[in-house]
């Protein structure tokens, strides 16, 4: 076993996962706005270029938002290795995520070539970044957990994610032939790869460190992440490069196991949980596995004949699955790091860290319990308006904006906590309860 | 082995975690005295089995003496500060801030525990390999 790279208190700056989560309710608010003025687009349909500013908000600016910035708090902490140059890879891989969507979305807007072309540099430059850097870490993890091995095919799905989709952006841009018969195997692997890889890679170990639960088998967690990968192979390859529509059935179905079991597996577990105190992140992780296992009924439900929009299933998946999901885990993570990284503070001047602001003091339970109330009103009118757009678009993006202006809210809220008792700590007064130095 | 033995240790202190914190929710306060009480107890002696044990051992024997085992020990202070904070508020009966507290020592000792079963007591079980049975018994004989 090696042990380079060693970083058990490694916890990278505290700027370094925040810059990726305050960003985010940004790009909530404008999918809130698109879809306000839902009813002014004319072009109706998957090609639409709301649907493809919208989706692209969504699945760009808030999930890969989040994920990245995750990723990169995860890694040293559950793995126990830093990533190289954490501040400036974070600082550029934000900046250019942040210029990448911007372009992306604009372009579908405003249907400007150059925005595409510039999104197919731009993108791509801030996953290589982010996303190499991480697998050097991962490459460096003295760690055997299988977190690791769904994490690396994670960051391999997502690659492959880019790769076709900064194809499509060049059709998009004149650059390339738009080959959009590939547009579903850059969703495949996006929703299915990559989300659910980093998604069942990080449940492995805090779906039972958050509400001392059972772990998970260990058979599931050292096969889920090679098989589910292959399955999405075997349906790719089956769909676009054999033509074997038996083969195709063969990795729809496996996959819809798969994902299945991931959700109900996880269900199971934290109906099992020791710990019996009400939590905001415990009822986002219910809706986010109720949401998963909807996604996987509604797309057979379709496919048995079932008259449902042709979108219904990726909706339930990115905003009932991977949004409940991602605002769970934030209303955990960010009162955490705002303690810790005031403890480590405080320890470091020689303080004993007493007294500073708890998890529920930075982020407090009212808080997460109102917008897991709004939230949990928004999903409902997200999955019913691809049935009644010009309806039901406009009270969704009303909703929509709020939920981006609650969370923007109390992340500031947070921030703004820990610039205060940071200062204090600077200051030299330790903490405001209790401050005096070690024995 | 060291691993194993530890690992059982820390699913002993999380059940002991829940309890008192569930008494607390409830405010079963005498109930909850005594569950916090018992979980204290339980993780000092945790702490104490690395810190007067397992670590030095380890320290002697790999040479590292400022690299992993450092940071487990900061992190136990920071553990200590926060069950100072949590018997404050059990004393004065303040629901409210001791499950802010617990649930930030949940964060922090999962965080923690997950470091140490991932990646420093595989490291215990490297280098401490012929003596481990020993330790263990030794182990088993420290109050806290």
């Amino acid at each position: 076993m090696s042990f380079a790279g060693l970083s058990l208190g490694n916890t990278p700056p505290l700027q370094v996962p925040l810059r990726f989560f305050v960003t985010a309710p940004l790009f909530l608010f404008l999918a809130g706005v698109l879809l306000l003025t839902a009813g002014w687009w004319s072009v109706p349909g998957r090609w639409s270029p709301l649907w493809l500013a919208l989706t692209h908000l969504w699945v760009v600016g808030f999930m890969l938002m989040v994920m990245l910035g995750a990723l990169q708090q995860v890694i040293p902490v559950l793995l126990g290795s830093a990533l190289p140059g954490a501040r400036a890879v974070a600082f550029w891989g934000h900046l250019l995520l942040v210029a990448g969507t911007l372009s992306l979305v604009w372009g579908f807007l405003s249907e400007w070539k150059l925005c595409f072309v510039l999104a197919a540099a731009l993108l791509p430059a801030a996953v290589l970044l982010v996303g190499g850097t991480a697998c050097v870490a991962l490459g460096r993890s003295p760690s055997r957990h299988a977190s690791r091995l769904s994490l690396a095919l994670a960051l391999a799905a997502l690659g492959f994610t880019l790769v076709i989709g900064s194809w499509l952006a060049l059709g998009h841009g004149g650059l390339a032939v738009l080959a959009r018969r590939y547009t579903d195997l850059h969703l495949g692997w996006g929703l299915l790869g990559w989300t659910v890889l980093l998604v069942s890679g990080v449940a492995w170990q805090v779906v039972p460190m958050f509400q001392i639960t059972p772990r998970y088998p260990l058979v599931m967690m050292r096969w889920f992440g090679a098989l589910h990968f292959l399955a999405l192979s075997v349906w790719s390859v089956a769909r676009w490069r054999l033509d074997a529509p038996w083969l195709q059935w063969v990795g729809a179905a496996w996959l819809s196991v798969s994902l299945a079991l991931f959700a109900a597996i996880t269900l199971r577990l934290q109906a099992k949980r020791r710990r019996r105190v009400a939590d905001s992140t415990l009822d986002f992780w219910r809706l986010s596995m109720i949401s998963l296992l909807l996604a996987v009924l509604s797309w057979w439900a379709r496919r048995m004949g079932i008259l449902l929009p042709a979108p219904l299933p990726a909706i339930l998946f990115v905003t009932g699955f991977v949004g409940s999901a991602i605002l769970g885990m934030l209303y955990k993570i960010v009162p955490f790091l705002v303690w810790l990284h005031l403890t480590n503070r405080a320890q470091a001047s020689g303080v004993v860290p007493r007294g500073l602001p708890n998890m529920k003091q930075v982020i407090p339970n009212e808080r997460s319990k109102r917008l897991f109330r709004l939230y949990t009103a928004w999903l409902p009118l997200s999955w019913a308006a691809p049935f009644r757009m010009e309806w039901l678009g406009p009270p969704a993006g009303l909703l929509l904006m709020a939920v981006a202006l609650v969370l923007a809210r109390h992340l500031h809220q947070a921030v703004r906590l820990y610039r205060r008792r940071r200062r204090g700590l600077e200051r030299g007064n330790g903490s405001h309860a209790a401050s005096f130095h070690s024995p | 082995m060291i691993k194993e033995f530890m690992e059982k240790d820390h699913q002993r202190c999380d059940r002991l975690f829940a309890e008192a914190e569930s008494l607390v929710s409830e405010s079963r306060w005498e109930e909850g005295e005594s569950a916090f009480h018992e979980m204290r107890e339980a993780i000092e002696r945790h702490f104490s089995m690395e810190e007067k044990l397992f670590f030095p051992r380890f320290e002697a024997v790999s040479g590292m003496t400022m690299g992993p085992t450092q940071v487990m020990r900061q992190e136990h202070e920071q553990m200590r500060a926060l069950f100072d904070d949590m018997e404050e508020s059990l004393k004065a009966r303040e629901a409210d801030a001791y499950l802010g507290d617990s649930e930030t020592l949940l964060i922090m000792m999962q965080q923690h525990n997950a470091k140490e079963e991932q990646v420093l007591y595989p490291m215990l079980d490297a280098h401490l390999a012929v003596e481990a049975e020993r330790l263990i018994e030794e182990a088993g004989g420290i109050d806290r």
